[in-house]
């Protein structure tokens, strides 16, 4: 009786081991188990019980992983172990399959013998209760029971061998264990996989079949912010500006593991490109075609071309300036993609023009929408904030857009210009809102260099007129400021003096700052909006200085401004400001072009740091944040 | 007459459900999926968004029965809910608290996280998925199908595939 089943097992260890089983005039069934850890190290692997099915009878046997080699011997002592009957195992390991236990039901003739009217759980259930008692296993301990099956369709036998195995004291959730993980309700799945980066996700994609699926259903629509990356610039611009074509890579850094990732991106090649945060960019050319671009995925939406604009430069300008110039800001109300109508859905509001108006669009839509105010602003960031999109002018006053209902799209100031500036452009004093814990913040950016005309005086008398620990900080950021320098010293050295011989300003007049890199942002101010109680006052809220942003990072630069909670995101630091250069106007002071003014500034000590050590220039993309 | 004999009986039970969710501190009876009854305060169960709604719908007079959770996680879930029902609690203790809670075997944590999500409990299903997130964070493949004891169903071609697509990602 026991031969049968030792003849059989050598064919079963092999289809295990990933070989066809040949079973005999196309009968039997194997049947497996995988689990846990039991008891002294052993681990079982598999139960296989093999059927002559034409007898109605099965066979069972106990694979089980040795660890401990005493008992590994002692198991296989009696069976056939490896691949092969022929192959005479010596040593053992601890990977090693070995059966430590071989059972078989009753058997007789096919078709019209005794067990005609036994159902086939029926025969099976004892042969598992017999394993599970000679092997001493724990049956919750196994995790999972393979069938299969010959004669009778799959899904038949599977029942019926699940029964048995009920039948024999597996506890009932068995084999539901192994796959209820693979099998997340795709909601609770995305609930995990927006707090992982992108690389991640990308991981997860390739763990099984139906979390690659259903990331591929979103993969399209990008998920929650991840760890951003810095888009660089284009590699070669200078020594193929006149060949742009050619560059169809580009690289972006990754912050979290400090690598440089380099991608097929042709589609932006020689593109200004704007990061609008959702994992899309958008992008203008010298053809002046506006473009939504999802790099990683290649879905591109086209929006309204440069010319439906309503204002337009006067003069007759390159197509080459218009696509560095006319574009500053871009911001999008949500995610584009739909997964449903697997189509681009949102609205789209830039800042564009000489005088930084506002104006939006959507995709298929013919032409941008200007948005009127009652005085004419110079807009500097924008933020789509509770369902509404505010901007901040160069003087710090907040509006709100109307732009859902069908009368003309409005502006609608609701906090007042900031004191204390009264230039209206000033040339140093950079501005962006951005949403950050439920609130808005707004940031101002200061720059300090001899090619500003102005003295970033208003950064230094909001630090002086604060409290004696603010006086401190400014010593420390000022002695900060000079190891930045020093270290681009370091980096610039062969062109620093060409460059002193073709800049255009007096360097007397500021001697501390370096020539190779004419400015560098000097500090940040953060003030939060809030409900304005004074009577009197016309404007609902005001801002108030805040000198800490708690968990939240902010990225500021060429993208939509963003707040991340640093925490989730393994490498980003928490109250920190990471910003790339992105004042394109002073781009041409520069000899290889902008794009060093970059790094992190600490809003707890005020110093600065640098992210990106590389060098990335360009005169119209420089490195931007990607998120 | 008979309009107003109508109005009153309308106005019975919507006086009894005013009065009902006026009442603080109501014991709410749920019902887990092995039949087991949990007595609990409502102030403690409406942390729940999906019982939250059953309460305000007045549907809650009897036993809530919650067929998707057992007796063994409607338990734990109960006692997330009564450290959070307070929400002026000491920030670290609370943290300390969750902390402590989440430590859970994958069985637990994977009842945890579908019963966060059937019941709509914001914050635990925040943590629970966080959870599952940390174990994700950074591993391969492999190793993410060996934590949690995931068949890898591809085909070597098909995985093949994938690596490819994605090659920056799978990288050391």
């Amino acid at each position: 009786m026991g031969g049968t089943i030792v003849d059989l097992l050598p064919g079963l260890l092999e289809s295990l081991l990933g070989i066809t089983l040949v079973l005999e005039e196309n009968k039997g069934v194997a049947f497996g188990l995988t689990g846990d850890t039991v008891g002294d190290g052993l681990a079982i692997h598999d139960l296989v019980v093999l059927a002559e099915d034409g007898g109605e009878g099965f066979g069972g046997g106990v694979l089980v992983k040795a660890v401990d080699e005493d008992l590994a011997v002692g198991g296989a002592s009696a069976c056939a172990a490896g691949d092969s009957a022929a192959y005479h195992r010596t040593s053992v390991f601890g990977d090693d399959v070995v059966i430590v236990a071989a059972y078989r039901t009753p058997i007789c003739k096919a078709k019209r013998g005794g067990f005609k009217d036994t159902y086939a759980d029926d025969l099976l259930a004892p042969v598992l209760k017999a394993v599970i008692e000679k092997t001493n296993v724990n049956p919750s301990e196994v995790g999972d029971i393979v069938v299969g099956t010959v004669l009778a369709p799959g899904s038949q036998r599977a029942t019926e061998c699940r029964m048995a195995a009920f039948y024999s004291g597996f506890p009932d959730y068995q084999s539901i264990e192994m796959s209820k993980w693979a099998d997340l309700p795709g909601d609770v799945f995305f609930q995990i996989m927006c707090r992982l980066f992108s690389d991640d996700i990308i991981i997860s994609s390739a763990v099984c079949k139906s979390w690659h699926s259903l990331l591929n259903s979103v993969g399209k629509l990008p998920l929650a912010p991840s760890c951003p990356w810095l888009m660089l610039a284009e590699e070669n611009e200078q020594s193929e500006k006149s060949n742009n074509e050619e560059s169809r890579t580009r690289g972006f850094f990754n912050l979290r593991n400090a690598k440089v990732h380099n991608f097929e991106l042709p589609e932006v090649a020689g593109r200004r490109c704007f990061g609008t945060s959702f994992g899309w960019l958008l992008t203008i050319g010298t053809d002046l075609q506006i473009n939504l671009l999802r790099p990683m995925s290649k879905h591109l939406s086209c929006l309204p071309p440069q010319p439906t604009f309503s204002w337009q430069y006067d003069s007759d300008l390159e197509p080459k300036d218009i696509c560095r110039l006319f574009l500053q800001k871009v911001v999008l109300s949500k995610s584009p993609w739909n997964p449903a109508t697997q189509e681009c859905d949102c609205v789209i509001m830039v800042i564009y023009g000489e005088y930084r108006q506002l104006a939006f669009t959507r995709p298929g839509n013919k032409a941008w929408m200007d948005i009127k105010s009652s005085r004419r602003r110079r807009y500097a960031d924008i933020a789509f904030y509770k369902g509404k999109f505010y901007a901040v002018d160069y003087d710090g006053a907040l509006v709100v857009c109307r732009i859902d209902d069908n009368k003309k799209p409005r502006a609608k100031a609701i906090a007042p210009p900031l004191e204390g500036i009264t230039m209206s452009f000033k040339w140093n004093v950079q501005k962006y809102i951005v949403e950050s814990s439920g609130g808005l913040l707004l940031v101002t950016r200061y720059r300090g260099s001899h090619i500003y005309s102005e003295h970033n005086d208003y950064y230094e008398r909001c630090y002086d007129s604060d409290s004696d620990s603010d006086a401190d900080s400014i010593q420390n950021e000022s002695s900060d400021e000079d190891d930045i320098e020093n270290e681009d010293i370091e980096d610039d050295v062969e062109n620093e003096d060409d460059v002193e011989d073709e800049d255009p300003m007096d360097e007397s007049e500021e001697e501390r700052y370096n020539e190779a890199n004419p400015y560098v942002t000097i500090g940040f101010i953060v003030q939060k909006l809030e409900r304005c109680h004074q009577g009197g006052s016309k404007f609902k809220y005001k801002w108030v200085k805040v000198d800490s942003l708690g968990d939240q990072a902010l990225f500021v630069g060429d993208n939509s401004s963003l707040s991340l909670t640093a925490s989730s995101l393994n490498g980003i630091k928490p109250n920190c400001i990471y910003f790339t250069d992105d004042d394109l106007r002073v781009f041409n002071c520069t000899r290889n072009g902008g794009g060093s003014d970059m790094g992190v500034f600490s809003m707890e000590d005020a110093k600065m740091k640098s992210h990106y050590s590389g060098q990335s220039l360009s005169f119209f993309c420089t490195p931007l944040w990607y998120i | 007459a008979i309009q107003s004999s109508r109005f009153s009986c309308v106005g019975f039970p919507l006086a009894y459900i005013f009065l009902a969710c006026k009442k603080k501190s109501m014991a709410l009876k749920l019902k887990s999926s092995d039949n087991k009854i949990f007595e609990v305060e409502e102030l403690v169960a409406v942390q729940s968004e999906t019982i939250k709604s059953l309460v305000e719908d007045g549907c809650a007079n009897n036993v809530i029965p919650l067929p998707n959770v057992d007796s063994k996680t409607l338990e734990l879930v109960l006692d997330w809910c009564k450290n959070h029902v307070d929400v002026k609690l000491d920030e670290e203790k609370l943290k300390e608290y969750e902390d402590k809670f989440i430590e859970v075997d994958l069985a637990v944590l994977y009842d945890l996280l579908m019963a966060a999500n059937y019941l709509n409990i914001k914050d635990l299903l925040n943590r629970a998925s966080q959870k599952v997130a940390d174990m994700l964070k950074g591993k391969k493949p492999e190793q993410i199908r060996e934590t949690f004891n995931i068949v890898n169903d591809f085909s070597p071609e098909e995985e093949e595939e994938i690596r490819k697509e994605n090659l920056w990602a799978f990288e050391e």
